[in-house]
């Protein structure tokens, strides 16, 4: 029967999809939230979703640009809420700090607004560029530009030349 | 620095237990909704003979039963469960029904009715609604094109979840609405409960704007709603601030709102960059026409200076030259001309996008 083998090559692309991007779930969850809880939640949540619009995703690169756009609103949606409005404390971070500027650089980055830690890691970690950038967020380009310049003279301030 | 960031980010890898619980879930909600379809399938009534009267009493149950059923789901599809606010200086508040479908739009003030009155918000999704009504402020000048008005959206819900999705949903619906007007404003986002919609309605306010009003107080005492009920929220989230520049405020009376204090400046921020940004845009143009009229009038200039009073009478017909004439000798660089040339320019170039 058609729907008992679905399941069993269901389990098979479940497994392999959050194999492969779990690590960068796990990384954006570590901008915004630092209850497990939260982290876990935002994980089957983004995943579930993933998989109901498997679909409509057609290429690795399509499908990396939607899980990423969608666990940043689930964050940024969760550091909103009225009841859970925290900001993740440098203290409660368990893995350690290579040297003293780079806990300065997180902790700077931590405490950058929610869109700010967004553009900061799409656009020096993952590579992105502003176009690319703007694409996904659906955001004017000159918006993006505007605050990836903010974000830059805000880590100046702080952390001085870090580029 | 910013390899520092990249090797940082690099040691952060998703738990094996949080992976692995990951996995269940989403297999048992994949499969769950497999098994529902073979239990669809399975669980098919035989088909049985029944009495005339058992027929009519049946059929006579199933129109009762519908009956009800409508009434209740027309009450249910008609009782709002949350709301969004949308504020700009219009103030209006869009009722969502269980199925987040809008079944009420009011407005808190002259311009919010503006924005509502020979137009229809109800029966749309959150996001279509707010789509709407943006385009529909933007049409009626509510949004500057300098990219310096802020949009306050505030989901009002006793659940935390839902806010979320409202404000999600409300949000898509201002961006594709800057993006169809062609316009750029600043989005300010928030969520509160029901305790405070009840009274920001008893002060006759949106929850947003109350809010931020009640921000506002809180770091100046002299602050009242009366003062601040028709301001913009632009305005508001300025003198917020401001005030928040001065340190000069009671620490304790902002505990409530410290998670709030970081987005007011952010968004503040973004104001000024907006509006600093239309000035550079502004002067930048005023400078290249003032040196474009600069070359003109000197070009008429000399031909002025030819002998014939007719070379004169055809330079009359241009305006910069006229004007370098009546101040003095045909001067055109002196201080007075430039700036009457300057003022012209300016009132041309009121409308740059940032």
């Amino acid at each position: 029967m058609k729907q008992l083998s679905q399941p069993l090559e269901a389990n098979d692309i479940v497994s392999i999809a959050i194999e492969q991007y779990a690590d960068m779930v796990r990384r954006i969850c570590f901008l915004y939230l630092n209850n497990p809880d939260d982290v876990e939640d935002v994980f089957q949540e983004v995943f579930l979703q993933f998989f109901l619009h498997a679909d409509s995703l057609k290429t690795e690169e399509h499908q990396k640009a939607w899980l990423c756009r969608v666990t940043f609103n689930k964050c940024k949606d969760l550091c909103k809420s009225f009841w859970r409005k925290k900001v993740v404390s440098i203290e409660e971070i368990e893995i350690p700090f290579d040297n003293p500027e780079q806990s300065d650089l997180m902790k700077t980055i931590l405490q950058l607004s929610p869109e700010l830690r967004q553009l900061i890691y799409l656009h020096y970690f993952e590579g992105w560029t502003i176009p690319e950038i703007s694409a996904m967020l659906k955001k004017n380009t000159n918006t993006i530009y505007t605050r990836l310049r903010r974000a830059k003279t805000l880590l100046k301030e702080k952390v001085g030349d870090f580029e | 620095m910013m390899n520092s960031f990249s090797t940082y980010m690099n040691k952060i890898k998703a738990e094996d237990e949080l992976k692995a619980k990951t996995k269940d879930f989403v297999k048992k909600a994949l499969a769950d909704k497999g098994n529902q379809i073979i239990e669809l399938d399975l669980a098919r009534p035989a088909k049985q003979k029944m009495s005339a009267v058992k027929k009519l009493i049946t059929a006579a149950s199933a129109l009762a039963a519908c009956i009800v059923l409508s009434i209740t789901g027309y009450a249910v599809y008609h009782t709002p469960v949350n709301y969004i606010s949308v504020d700009i200086n219009p103030s209006v508040e869009l009722g969502v029904n269980l199925f987040d479908t809008v079944i009420s739009a009011q407005s808190f003030n002259d311009d919010g009715y503006l924005l509502l009155k020979d137009h229809q918000y109800t029966n749309l999704s959150v996001q279509e609604a707010v789509n709407q009504l943006i385009q529909e402020a933007a049409q009626n000048g509510f949004i500057a094109e300098n990219g310096s008005t802020v949009i306050a959206l505030t989901a009002e819900s006793n659940n935390d979840r839902t806010a979320s999705k409202l404000i999600f949903a409300g949000g898509d619906g201002v961006n594709a609405a800057l993006c169809s007007a062609g316009i750029d404003a600043v989005l300010y986002t928030d969520c509160t409960n029901m305790e405070l919609r009840n009274e920001a309605s008893d002060a006759g306010l949106s929850p947003g704007k109350y809010k931020l009003i009640e921000i506002l107080m809180a770091l100046d005492p002299s602050a009242t709603i009366e003062e601040y009920r028709y301001e913009k929220i632009t305005s508001i989230i300025s003198k917020i601030n401001d005030l928040l520049d001065t340190d000069a405020y009671a620490e304790d009376q902002l505990a409530q709102y410290s998670a709030d204090l970081g987005s007011i400046n952010e968004i503040a921020q973004q104001v000024q960059q907006a509006i600093r940004n239309a000035e550079m845009e502004q002067n930048r143009n005023s400078d290249e026409n003032q040196d474009s009229e600069s070359g003109e009038q000197e070009t008429n200039q000399n031909q002025n200076t030819s002998d014939s009073r007719e070379d004169n009478n055809q330079s009359q017909t241009s305006p910069g030259a006229v004007q370098g004439q009546n101040q003095d000798s045909g001067d055109t660089t002196s201080p007075q001309g430039q700036q009457q040339n300057q003022g012209s320019t300016n009132s041309g170039q009121g409308k740059n996008q940032s």
